[in-house]
């Protein structure tokens, strides 16, 4: 079995690429995967520590942030359409309706 | 006015309420543990009356079944009544142990309310208890828990006659009867409650409660005065008694009456100064709630409401409420019990300020002509005597002298037993006959042109030879005012005498500073004889003095019932209760059980007479006398040579009340014109000028206030509150600019954020 | 002696690090999602190598089965053909400076977690599969009840947010005529 620091390593490696691609995308599909992306680092570190406590509880949080994405990527999947619908793109740039 | 004996199959609802407590007892639960449903009852009916009033105004079964409300404010009262009654019976029966180093008193306790620890000056914490809920029962409060109920009660049945009978309370009769019971459950709060902050909240519940009662009438210019005036008035005394309570808290550190009675003294080390301006202000807190001199200008006034509210306010329930509170003082002086000493001088001020409030009261109710502004002066007057009685009581109890304080404590309360009564049924009966003439006036004038501003129903001048007319307002109306001018073994009679003698009795054999107040009991006692004979023969005898009076029946239902009620009470209930000793009960119900104390029935009826007419000491036989000699023949007569005279040919009058109109007639007649217009007189109809000068006062010392704090309000308050808002206005402005609305700009602010945050956990951690 | 695991995990963690970037970098959004999901079943190696074969068969099944396939049909839905290229953004002044303090951050935080001293002891065993089991169903029994009904939840607000309006007219008419 590796190190859990490595893991762990790689969680936030991949932490900040996603966070990267949340700044620079203007596609709001994009933007829910980067945000996906985030949140499977954020399970690596659950995943890290568990090994490494051996405590199950990081497993258990894992399972339950994976669910909690599934539901986000419905609800912001069909935000986006109906901003689709509506407006016809789904570039962010377009939705500034909440702007002043 | 429907039919008087279908009428009363409205009161079905009451049957459930009367069950409450059988089943309570069978149920096997403490009568004193129920004591919360007086309470509760009220508190309840109070937000059911209000909320269905406002649903169901004008529907028919509202109005004709449940009197927009009024049967639902009977029942709750009922509930009370009952519950009282039943911890009354019990106490008597002697159910609980009552010890003599309780006080005499049963509590329960329920729960704690607040309850905070506090850091000491030398860093160490302690819990305290500060505020439970419980109740706090002994003779004085079961004396008058049984007043407050059975007033209530009887004042709430006389008012469905007298308030659904009038066009005028259409559809608003539902806030009345809300109020009403709101109003009751303050009293009977106020009188159970175990601490002084209870005490307190109910004390200003009722100050609210009569401030809308009052202002019943608000589109009256006149009742809306009133009802600020007395607001403002009782105001100015609940101050002070605030400021009372927070001497008390320091010295005691509790509010509680179960910690503060328990040894008032703390061992003999409570500082009397601090005490004695503590319950100075308690005292001016009880000034301003029964109208004494000088917080007394509102009571008048307060006649602008319903005269059900003036019964309610006036006799049954709030003026008491000052009185209770002084009767709380006792153990604050009994030196006997663990009392401060040297705390004599608030006996005097409160036997001054009743002796003063007294004679001035009844100087002023001479003249005059408003039926109901002779009762109020009456009340006052006859509340200053009880003030009187208990600041002498005080004055013993602080000297050592017990038994004397015991006595006049005793003959104190039941005086207020006893004009509560009598007072609640005048009331209730002035309220009948102005109902009466003001139907008679409606009814003379139907169709007709009405003049109603020039009428005033209430006015003495308008009525005369009523006695015909109403025979059972009539008697109730003697027999209430022979029991407040004391005539012999009738009602008041018993009380009056006791406060009388022992004030004289203090003031010949220990303090002559007394001499003032005895003095002006006992010429008070005289003028009540005149100005209460002069109102009844103002109104029920001679000739009538307007054309209405022929129209007046006595046919209102709902009314007479309180009255027969009352004048049994008012009449019998005197001599009843102090040959079974309610007056040593009251001041010790450990030591004297109410009942016989002596061998026989017989020797206690024997041992009242001889204690009332014929005392051991010569100079106390010589005031008795006097006081009975001024009471019934001076006053009475002079009323009758002014006022009295026979009925008109033909017109004959009740049985009960025939001798005495033939009697007012023999005196023959007097003209009083001159006097009428003397300066004198002039003051007495002015009130003596009260107001007037509390008015010029209050122009020069608080309006010009007021006006620099109005200015400082606006320009600097507001000024300031001003220029934030449109600092702020112009900032957000700005602030705007950075919402641009793209997603990502706010992604970007967030990460920005969390990662501030992280740079701040990481250095914290270092 | 090469450590065979660590090899493993080199592959593994260098797949996951470039399938992001190409998440990140491609310049069509299909290719996107394809790079995501080559990123996420790298994950999903990482976490065998981590022991947790339940976990890493979670996030193959859920993950690259089902909300891949969602964001998949979003992708299809708003767009005319999945092949049209999206400029990337110009990378203006904050973008540029957000990027290089991300990539600061990034390399501080690798920096304190690799030295943490919460490293230096630990439990040898990792945890199984039962135990995982026993605790889902135990210990987080409630947790589980309220993430299903948050998933319905979510279920059912995204087919209000996206029902056919047309749809909805149409079914009130229909009532009207009865």
């Amino acid at each position: 079995m590796i190190d859990p620091s490595w893991i762990a390593a790689l969680g936030v490696i991949l932490f900040g690429i996603g966070l990267l691609g949340t700044f620079f995308h203007k596609n709001g599909i994009v933007v829910l995967m980067c945000i996906e992306l985030m949140l499977n680092a954020a399970n690596l570190n659950f995943v890290a520590a568990a090994t490494h406590y051996g405590d199950v509880s990081g497993w258990v949080f894992t399972a339950i942030a994976i669910a909690i994405a599934a539901a986000e990527v419905a609800i912001g999947l069909a935000i986006l359409l109906s901003l689709y619908s509506t407006q016809g793109t789904i570039s962010l740039d377009a939705a500034r309706e909440l702007s002043n | 006015m429907g039919d008087s004996g279908n009428e009363y199959r409205l009161l079905m609802p009451l049957i459930p309420a009367l069950l409450i407590v059988p089943v309570l007892a069978i149920a096997g639960v403490e009568s004193v543990d129920a004591a919360f449903l007086i309470v509760l009852a009220p508190f309840i009916a109070f937000p059911v009356i209000l909320i269905s009033g406002q649903l169901y105004n004008g529907k028919p079964t509202w109005k004709e079944t449940l009197k927009e409300g009024g049967v639902i404010g009977l029942s709750s009262l009922l509930v009370s009544l009952s519950t009282a009654v039943w911890i009354l019976v019990d106490y008597l029966r002697g159910a609980r142990e009552i010890s003599e180093d309780a006080g005499g008193r049963v509590a329960a306790s329920w729960i704690d309310w607040i309850s905070f620890d506090v850091l000491h000056s030398d860093y160490t914490m302690s819990s305290e208890r500060i505020i439970g809920v419980g109740v706090w029962v002994d003779s004085v409060t079961l004396m008058l828990l049984f007043v407050a109920t059975f007033l209530c009660f009887l004042i709430c049945w006389f008012s469905l006659g007298y308030m659904n009978t009038d066009p005028i309370n259409e559809d608003r009769n539902h806030r009345f009867y809300a109020e009403f019971v709101l109003f009751a459950m303050g009293m009977f709060g106020m009188v159970l409650a175990d601490n002084f902050l209870w005490l307190f909240i109910f004390w200003e519940i009722m100050g609210l409660c009569s401030y809308l009662l009052i202002g019943f009438y608000f589109w009256k210019e006149s009742a809306a005065y009133a009802a600020k005036k007395a607001f403002l008035t009782t105001r100015v005394g609940d101050v002070f008694l605030m400021v009372g309570l927070l001497i008390l808290y320091d010295i005691y550190g509790s509010l509680e009456f179960s910690v503060i009675f328990a040894d008032p003294s703390i061992n003999g080390t409570v500082d009397s100064d601090k005490l004695f301006w503590a319950l100075l202000m308690l005292f001016i807190g009880a000034v301003g709630k029964s109208a004494q001199f000088p917080l007394h200008v509102w009571l008048p006034d307060a006649m602008e409401g319903p005269t059900p509210v003036s019964a309610l306010i006036h006799a049954a329930t709030m003026v008491n409420a000052g009185l209770y509170l002084v009767a709380r003082m006792v153990p604050f002086v009994d030196v006997g019990h663990h009392g401060v000493p040297g705390l004599d001088e608030l006996g005097l001020i409160v036997a001054y300020i009743g002796g003063i409030t007294a004679f001035m009261a009844a100087s002023i109710a001479f003249v005059q002509n408003d039926i109901k502004k002779v009762l109020a002066y009456s009340t006052m007057s006859q509340l200053a005597y009880i003030f009187t009685g208990l600041g002498v009581s005080l004055w013993f109890y602080n000297n050592g002298k017990t038994d004397a304080a015991t006595l006049v404590f005793g003959g104190s309360m039941f005086h207020l037993f006893n004009h509560a009564m009598a007072k609640g049924m005048l009331f209730m009966a002035s309220g009948s006959v102005i109902h009466e003439v003001h139907h008679a006036h409606d009814h003379l004038h139907e169709g007709g042109d009405h003049d109603h501003h020039d009428f005033d129903p209430q006015d003495m001048r308008n009525m005369g030879g009523l006695a015909s007319k109403m025979p059972i307002t009539s008697a109730a109306m003697m027999i209430g005012s022979m029991s407040i001018i004391g005539i012999p073994l009738i009602g008041g009679f018993w009380s009056k005498e006791a406060i009388v003698a022992k004030t004289w009795k203090a003031s010949l054999d220990y303090e002559p500073l007394m001499f003032g107040p005895a003095i002006l009991v006992l010429l008070t006692a005289g003028m009540t004889g005149f100005y209460m004979s002069r109102m009844w023969f103002m109104t029920f005898a001679g000739e009538p003095k307007h054309e209405v009076v022929e129209h007046v029946h006595e046919s209102t239902p709902w009314i007479k019932e309180p009255l027969v009620i009352l004048s049994i009470i008012s009449a019998l209930g005197g001599f009843g209760l102090s040959v079974f000793g309610i007056v040593k009960w009251l001041a010790k119900p450990y030591s004297y059980d109410l009942g016989i104390n002596k061998d026989s029935f017989l020797d206690q009826v024997v041992y009242e007479l001889e204690h009332a007419f014929l005392p051991d000491d010569p100079n106390l036989r010589i005031v008795g006398w006097t006081t009975i000699f001024l009471s019934l023949v001076i006053g009475p007569i002079f009323a009758a040579r002014v006022h009295g005279g026979s009925l008109r040919e033909g017109q004959t009058s009740g049985p009960l009340v025939s001798w005495l109109v033939w009697l007012s007639g023999k005196f023959g007649s007097q003209d009083v014109t001159e006097m009428s217009q003397s300066s004198l007189s002039e003051a007495l109809q002015n009130r003596l000028y009260f107001d007037h000068y509390y008015e010029l006062a209050l122009s020069k010392t608080v309006l010009p206030f007021a006006t620099l704090a109005a200015w400082f309000d606006r320009t600097v308050i507001d000024g300031i509150i001003k220029k934030v808002e449109s600092n702020s206005v112009l900032g957000s402005v700005q602030i705007r600019r950075v919402t641009t609305g793209r997603a990502s700009d706010y992604i970007l602010m967030v990460a920005v954020g969390a990662l501030s945050i992280f740079a701040l956990a990481w250095g914290v951690s270092g | 002696m090469v450590d065979f695991e660590a090899v493993i995990f080199v592959i593994v963690s260098g797949a996951a690090i470039v399938g992001a970037l190409g998440c990140v970098f491609s310049a069509r959004v299909a290719h996107s999602l394809l790079w995501l999901m080559f990123t996420f079943f790298a994950v999903a190696g990482a976490f065998l190598m981590a022991s947790a074969e339940m976990l890493a068969a979670i996030q193959i099944l859920v993950y690259l089965g089902s909300v891949m396939l969602v964001v998949q049909f979003g992708v299809m839905l708003t767009r005319r053909r999945i092949q049209d290229v999206e400029s990337l953004p110009t990378l203006n002044a904050i973008s540029a400076v957000s990027g290089v303090g991300v990539f600061a951050f990034i390399l501080v935080l690798l920096r304190e977690m690799m030295e943490h001293s919460m490293w230096d002891s630990g439990a040898s065993t990792a945890p199984t599969t039962l135990a995982f089991a026993d605790a889902i169903f135990n210990d987080w029994t409630m947790a589980t009840i309220i993430l299903g009904s948050l998933l319905a939840m979510a279920m059912i607000g995204a087919s209000y947010l996206v029902r056919d309006e047309r749809l909805v007219n149409l079914l009130w008419d229909m009532g009207a005529e009865e």
